[in-house]
């Protein structure tokens, strides 16, 4: 058999023949219902990024208010800057969104740079999100810290123990990050970038 | 506008249902996988009509929807299904083509398809489908001739596939 005669013969007999049995109604039901869930989705990831860091702002202004400590406004600091900064970040990622009159490469493109980004992001965790609140914090302790060093070691000893912490808790966080770029965005990265160069390269060879 | 874009999108899903429903079938292995890429290539699909300006045509716009989902479609995301039935399905009974061997073929023929790298698939199934160089390569991206030399490779690909079903390669 020619492939003619498998396009002609089959296929497109195949094609024409088929009737589909689609509820319409439910489907309908079913994109409204995955839209509202893709767009609460977005909203509660931004939500969950910028506004986390925008109440633990919030939090170190009132408690820097309340006990007029200006150590407290430092996290505060971290809080706004992380806070702002994944908002700007989000702003224009959005803008960047692949469109539907894209071609498949231009698609693949937008995908792949979308993908790259969130690696960027993500490998640069230590200096946008978790240094800034790291250095905020660390200052906050060592002015406590300074205001109790002539009081028994106790308070000293607690600040240490929280700082160690600290540590644990930020290198866990890090490595966390690490881990999601090597199991799910490397792949990823690397199959957008088969696919592109499957469709871009000439071929001159053939 | 919420009216017109139901009834766009319901005519659009009545007239261009079987190329959606060859897309998924060609990207999607298991039925599930093939209802999860079908809802999504919808739900792109619905938002995309605002964006239609006309401009293209419906089956060229529609073809693009489908193949920019299908192929970066990402199978381990989770799944958007609710229903454990089926929203696409074809019945026995529907089928006109009742030929036994024309179904084999056909299986065989997806199955073929399924195992091509990506962008061999949407350029084979384009093909099958009867577009044009010109419109390939405009849903594509990529020129003409890249089109002619891809496709060229894709077949060779698939015949082989099909172990000696294709004889004209």
């Amino acid at each position: 058999m020619t492939f003619n005669e498998l396009q002609k013969n089959y296929w497109q007999k195949d094609a024409a023949a088929a009737k589909l049995a689609i509820d319409s109604d439910m489907l309908i039901r079913e994109v409204r219902r995955n839209k509202e869930a893709f767009e609460s989705s977005i909203f509660w990831r931004d939500f969950r990024e910028a506004g986390g860091s925008l109440v633990i702002a919030v939090f170190f202004l009132y408690q820097g208010m309340k006990f007029n400590l200006w150590s407290l406004y430092l996290p505060a600091l971290a809080g706004i800057f992380v806070g702002v900064f994944m908002i700007v970040d989000r702003v224009i990622q959005k803008k960047k969104l692949p469109k539907p009159s894209d071609s498949l490469a231009g698609c693949i493109r937008i995908s792949l740079a979308q993908v790259e980004h969130q690696i960027w992001l993500l490998r640069n965790v230590l200096w946008w999100y978790l240094l800034p609140f790291a250095i905020g914090i660390a200052l906050f302790w060592g002015h406590i810290a300074w205001q109790v060093r002539n009081d028994s070691g106790t308070g000293l000893m607690f600040i240490g123990g929280c700082f160690v912490g600290l540590i644990f808790l930020y290198t866990g966080i890090y490595y966390l990050n690490q881990y999601a770029v090597r199991k799910g965005l490397i792949p990823r990265k690397e199959e957008l970038e088969a696919m592109l160069k499957s469709i871009t390269n000439d071929n001159k060879a053939m | 506008m919420t009216a017109d874009l139901e009834t766009i999108f319901k005519q659009w899903l009545g007239e261009y249902q079987g190329l959606l429903y060859r897309v998924v079938r060609a990207y999607g292995n298991t039925a599930e996988d093939q209802d999860d890429l079908f809802q999504e290539i919808c739900l792109q699909m619905w938002l995309s009509i605002p964006r239609f300006e006309g401009k293209a045509k419906v089956s060229t716009w529609i073809y693009r929807v489908a193949l920019n989902t299908a192929m970066v479609w990402n199978r381990s995301e989770k799944s958007r299904r609710k229903h454990r039935e089926r929203l696409i399905t074809i019945g026995p009974q529907q089928k006109t083509s009742d030929s036994r061997q024309s179904e084999e073929i056909i299986g065989r023929l997806y199955e073929a398809i399924r195992k091509l790298p990506k962008v061999d698939t949407s350029l084979v199934l384009m093909y099958l489908d009867g577009l044009g160089y010109d419109e390939m390569a405009q849903i594509l991206g990529i020129s003409e001739n890249n089109v002619g030399v891809k496709l060229n490779r894709a077949k060779k690909q698939l015949a082989r596939l099909l172990g000696g079903l294709i004889d004209d390669i």
